[in-house]
């Protein structure tokens, strides 16, 4: 029984390890696909001049998880409540990035183009999604660069803290 | 003082000094101080009980 246990938290803190690294690359597609988000919004409020709630439907047609998830959410909220503020609609909708690997500081960038969209002229909102574009390029090289070094790290840390609990627990 | 704690030492040690050295590569200066901390901690921990029994029979030896 004793061995049981040991085993199941040595492998507990080694598929923990596991994530991490998982959620690093995770992080990175998912940046990559922010990015290409912010490319199409950019075509649709630019060059169709689609309204944004039309936009957000097609966008999450054509893009993956869990983008298309978020979109469609906001979209489905856009034609449910007139009301609303979009800044509101957005927050409300950010539940689709959990298990994303974004990080909060992603979020946080994201999140100010809900409260930028909508209310802005064309100009203004063209000029924010190139502002926010250049930001998530910046990030996702910075970690492109760190990302084999660090996804290693935390494998090898799930395996050394397996071992440290086999060694301690026995 | 049993021999398997001696080896159950020696395994935390080296585990330690791996796991530092891998967050020092990886710039984590910080979490390796606080991984080493935690090892010197645990092992501490392991020879407090012998430690006292050393310093009891010390203490029973210099008694009249």
């Amino acid at each position: 029984m004793r061995f049981v246990g040991i085993s199941i938290m040595a492998a507990a803190v080694l598929a923990l390890g596991f994530r991490y690294s998982l959620n690093a690359r995770k992080r990175i597609r998912n940046l990559r696909l922010m990015q290409t988000v912010l490319r199409m919004l950019k075509g649709e409020i630019g060059f169709s001049g689609r309204v944004l709630e039309e936009a957000f439907d097609d966008i999450s047609r054509r893009v993956e998880e869990p983008f298309s998830e978020f979109f469609a959410g906001i979209s489905r909220k856009m034609q449910n409540r007139k009301g609303d503020g979009l800044a509101q609609l957005w927050q409300e909708s950010e539940d689709a990035f959990q298990g994303s690997g974004l990080k909060k500081e992603d979020l946080e960038l994201f999140r100010k183009l809900g409260s930028e969209l909508g209310f802005l002229d064309v100009d203004m909102q063209l000029r924010t999604l190139e502002l926010l574009e250049v930001q998530v390029k910046e990030s996702v090289e910075h970690l492109e660069k760190n990302c084999e070094a660090s996804c290693r790290m935390y494998q090898s840390l799930g395996i050394l803290g397996a071992l440290t609990v086999i060694v301690v627990m026995l | 003082m049993e021999v398997a704690l001696l080896f159950r030492i020696a395994a935390v040690g080296i585990l330690v000094s791996v796991l530092c050295q891998v967050l020092k590569h990886s710039g984590r200066e910080e979490q390796a101080f606080l991984t080493s901390f935690a090892g010197l901690l645990l092992v501490l921990f392991w020879l407090v009980p012998y430690i006292s029994q050393l310093f009891e029979t010390i203490q029973k030896l210099f008694e009249f």
